[in-house]
């Protein structure tokens, strides 16, 4: 079951990995082929050559207009997966996710090509709405990582992360190889958390200042482990499981803090994405309205 | 960012615009109005467009100017919007307004019409719409609109309306009015035949007035300033051209030939045209040779006043530069024609066969010598049987003698009569009479082949020239006392005085005279030279001793002649002593009996 699993995952980063190496193509592309007339100042513009086809209600700009509304319609199934009991059955919501995430980043770059970067009135918020739910998009990835997980996604309760410490702890110690020196190592690795760790600060501070402790720990994690008596066979090996330890001490150390972050988060990114995708309605039907259907019409 | 773009001062209605409409459509500006343009059925939907273009619609409809062209259905493509109130709505693309191909709206500009402005014929005063400008969404100030392709909605009517309901380009073509390049004569009904066609056209097109409503027309049109200040135009349309008088209303003739002019005349030219057009052989004077050069009025006079010569005659025009002498003894004319030709005056028909039929044929040499050397310029008083020519009656004969003949003028006056006989009434005598004598004529001696042959005989003389003489040259017998060796040797002064057939008439005596025997001269007889010098050699003789007085006998015989005949000094030289010499023996010997001296 074990060894299932892993296989559907390799399959999973594979074929995720590849769509995004066949989309940031695809999008490079495109941007490369209509570069002279997105740097175009945009009183030129309609003297272009490419005018025609790539402004927003261009034979390009409608499709690219087409191919990111639909990436950001089909991520939304990730919030049904979220909250529809049978389709968990469809994967892990890790991996769902993952897709979520893929469509989330080339949707809105798709938007860019279709606005040709240019953007105003009711669409400028739109578009800006969008960038903003894409980005916190990514900060929620952020978040959602440090928040300890299954690997099915869900986050482990307390006592889960409990056991996941033991079992490092267990695996340094067997590195370690003299008791004294597994406990000198934990012992600084927990001086480490708490000393880099601060859990006393405001939420918007937290959200600023969490990326860099994150790095901060990781960074002092390797130091630390260069200093102990590690075969160098196993050194690698134990400076993973000392950033592992490191990074799960402080998560424990924030949870409730990330978890609360975390929702608000989701407050912040949510409202976005509504109104983006009421503006985008909004935009459809103006554009269809007034006759720029493209491929569709 | 979001909020703030929510918090834009743009109104709410206007969110939905991708941008600001262009000055010309800013009233269509908010989202209320987008339906006015877009359609969901074809976006910019020309047929909205049009709505408001009307009458870019009418044009379309009647398949008129650059929008009826099927490039052109979607307005969206050349009329960008939503690009700002700056905008240029109206696209001519890189070359701009300047630039744009005419031809496109299926009226290419050629000529003049390539180097006018826009605004030049785009213009509010010759705009014809047919409507109210608003109405239709026309602005004349900047309209492209509302101009007819017919040359007269722009332009003024030079013409004033003569070729009203006629195309301008079938005379005129783009590039300037004044050529009419297009216009040929030959397409009216009075195509313009020689002369006519070099001839300004206001010599038969008389100015006409224009009316002050055409020039009030003309006034907004193009050249319309200078046509409104006009008050005439030139009458092009209605000009008279049946009769000939009705341009060349002064008749030369006075009217005295009739009213057909064409009977006489061509367009040509008013003299070669009735030299080519009039036949003047129907007067029975057919022109020929160079009377067919000649200006009629040389023998017609000015203006062909004199319709017809009076006599028909040669003189009735030429002046008898034989003045009369070859008139006929009935006091006709002479025929000219029998000597001249009227290919010209010169060379005469009269040659030397003719003159054979004169009372002096021309052999010899004579055939071969110019006239003149014969007939030489002689006052008119020495011709004999000249007279002057009658003087014509009228003004032919005032007109032929102020006016030279047209041939050369004679250089001589022709001998009116055969010339004498006599040798000498062309050739000077060089013998000066010398041969009256023993010559009647000339010919006696000489013929006409050349002077140096001569058949002459000098036996006519009665002295005839025996051999002794034959050989001695004319001029050493006939000399005239006192000429040169160069009045001897000159052919032309050939002098032959009367000499005496006495010896001594030519000959030298060189005996000094001791044969002299005067009494016999004074008794008619001989001298006696031929006694020792006898005919036909004159050569000396055997002198027969016993003729003289002294015979020589004996010893006499075999004495050298010199022994009895010295030479002696005389006064004129050395001389044989002939006579007188001593008869006597003892004139010569002494007593001894030999030769004593």
């Amino acid at each position: 079951m074990r060894s299932g699993g892993s296989r559907g995952g390799s399959a999973h980063r594979v074929a995720l990995a590849g769509a995004y190496l066949l989309l940031a193509a695809t999008w490079a592309a495109l941007a490369l082929h209509g570069a002279g007339y997105y740097l175009t100042d945009w009183g030129e513009r309609a003297r272009h050559p490419g005018y025609w086809d790539l402004k927003p209600g261009g034979r390009l700009g409608l499709l690219y207009g087409y191919i990111g509304a639909a990436m950001m319609t089909v991520l939304l199934v990730y919030s049904l997966r979220k909250r529809v009991k049978a389709l968990r059955r469809l994967g892990t919501l890790s991996k769902w996710l993952d897709w979520h995430i893929l469509l989330g980043v080339f949707g809105p770059l798709f938007v860019v090509l279709h606005s040709s970067l240019k953007v105003g009135g009711l669409v400028s918020i739109a578009f800006w709405s969008m960038l903003t739910v894409a980005l916190s998009g990514v900060f929620g990835r952020f978040l959602y990582l440090q928040i300890p997980r299954s690997r099915s996604g869900q986050a482990l309760s307390l006592d889960e992360i409990e056991q996941r410490r033991g079992e490092l702890e267990a695996e340094l110690r067997e590195n370690a190889g003299e008791p004294a020196e597994a406990e000198r190592w934990l012992a600084g690795l927990d001086d480490l958390v708490e000393r880099s760790v601060r859990r006393e600060v405001s939420l918007p501070r937290l959200a600023v200042s969490l990326p860099v402790q994150v790095v901060r720990s990781r960074l002092a994690a390797r130091r630390l482990t260069r200093s102990w008596d590690v075969a160098p066979v196993l050194r690698r090996r134990v400076a993973r499981l000392a950033v592992a330890q490191v990074a799960l001490r402080r998560r424990m150390l924030l949870l409730e803090r990330l978890q609360r972050l975390f929702f608000c988060w989701h407050v912040f990114h949510k409202p976005f994405a509504v109104i983006l995708y009421c503006l985008m309605v909004v935009h459809v039907a103006v554009a269809w309205a007034t006759g720029y259907r493209g491929p569709l019409g | 960012m979001t909020v703030a773009c929510m918090l834009t001062p743009e109104p709410a209605s206007a969110q939905l615009s991708p941008g600001p409409l262009s000055e010309a459509h800013a009233g269509l500006e908010g989202s209320r109005s987008c339906l006015a343009c877009h359609s969901g059925r074809r976006g910019v939907d020309p047929e909205l467009c049009l709505e408001c273009h009307g009458a870019l619609e009418a044009r379309i409809q009647a398949g008129q100017g650059l929008h009826a062209g099927s490039e052109f259905g979607a307005c969206e493509r050349c009329h960008i919007e939503h690009q700002g109130r700056d905008f240029e709505l109206v696209w001519w693309g890189d070359g701009g307004l300047d630039g744009f191909d005419h031809e496109r709206v299926g009226h290419r500009l050629d000529g003049a019409h390539a180097e006018a402005g826009c605004r030049d014929c785009h213009r509010p005063g010759l705009l014809s719409l047919a409507g109210d400008p608003s109405a239709l969404g026309v602005d004349p100030e900047s309209t492209f609109l509302g101009l007819d392709r017919s040359c007269s909605s722009c332009h003024a009517d030079p013409h004033a309306g003569q070729f009203a309901g006629r195309d301008c380009d079938a005379c005129h073509d783009s590039d300037g009015f004044e050529a009419a390049t297009g216009f040929s004569h030959s397409q009216t009904r009075f195509a313009l035949l020689g002369e006519h066609a070099d001839a300004p056209c206001g010599s038969c097109h008389p100015q006409a007035s224009r009316t002050a409503d055409d020039r009030a027309a003309a006034a907004t049109l193009v050249g319309g300033a200078e046509l409104a200040a006009s008050r005439s135009t030139t009458r092009y349309a209605g000009v008279d051209f049946a009769d000939c008088s009705s341009c060349h209303r002064e008749d030369p003739h006075q009217g005295r030939l009739g009213g057909r002019c064409a009977n006489c005349h061509q367009p040509s030219g008013w003299s070669d045209g009735a030299r080519s057009g009039f036949e003047h052989s129907r007067t029975g004077f057919d022109l020929r040779g160079a009377h067919r050069e000649v200006a009629c009025e040389s023998c017609h006079g000015d203006g062909l006043a004199l319709a017809r010569p009076p006599s028909g005659e040669c003189t009735d025009c030429h002046l008898d530069v034989h003045f009369g002498a070859w008139s006929r003894s009935d006091g006709a004319s002479a025929d000219c024609g029998g000597c001249h030709r009227e290919t010209g005056f010169t060379p005469s028909t009269y040659d030397v066969a003719a003159h054979a039929g004169s009372a002096f044929p021309l052999t010899g040499r004579h055939a071969a010598i110019a006239c003149e050397r014969c007939h030489v310029p002689v006052p008119l008083a020495q011709l004999a049987g000249a007279a002057e020519p009658a003087d014509p009656a009228g003004d032919l004969g005032a007109r032929r003698r102020a006016r030279p003949p047209h041939a050369p003028p004679p250089r001589f006056a022709p001998l009116t009569t055969p010339p004498s006989e006599s040798c000498t009434s062309c050739h000077t005598d060089p013998h000066r009479a010398s041969f009256a004598a023993v010559a009647e004529e000339c010919v006696d001696c000489h013929d006409t082949s050349s002077w140096s042959s001569v058949g002459f005989s000098h036996r006519a003389t009665g002295f005839l020239l025996e051999l002794g003489h034959r050989g001695v040259g004319c001029r050493d017998c006939h000399d005239v006392e006192g000429s040169s060796q160069d009045d001897r040797n000159a052919t032309v002064d050939l002098l032959f005085d009367v000499v005496s057939t006495e010896c001594a008439a030519c000959h030298v005596d060189p005996h000094g005279g001791q044969f002299a025997i005067p009494s016999a001269a004074e008794n008619g007889v001989a001298t006696t030279c031929e006694r020792c010098h006898p005919r036909p050699r004159f050569a000396p003789a055997e002198l027969d001793h016993d003729d003289a007085r002294f015979a020589l006998e004996g010893a006499h015989a075999a004495v050298a002649c010199a022994a009895c005949h010295p030479t002696v000094e005389t006064a004129t030289g050395p001389r044989v002593l002939y006579r007188p010499l001593p008869h006597e023996c003892s004139d010569c010997h002494d007593g001894g009996g030999e030769r004593l001296r």
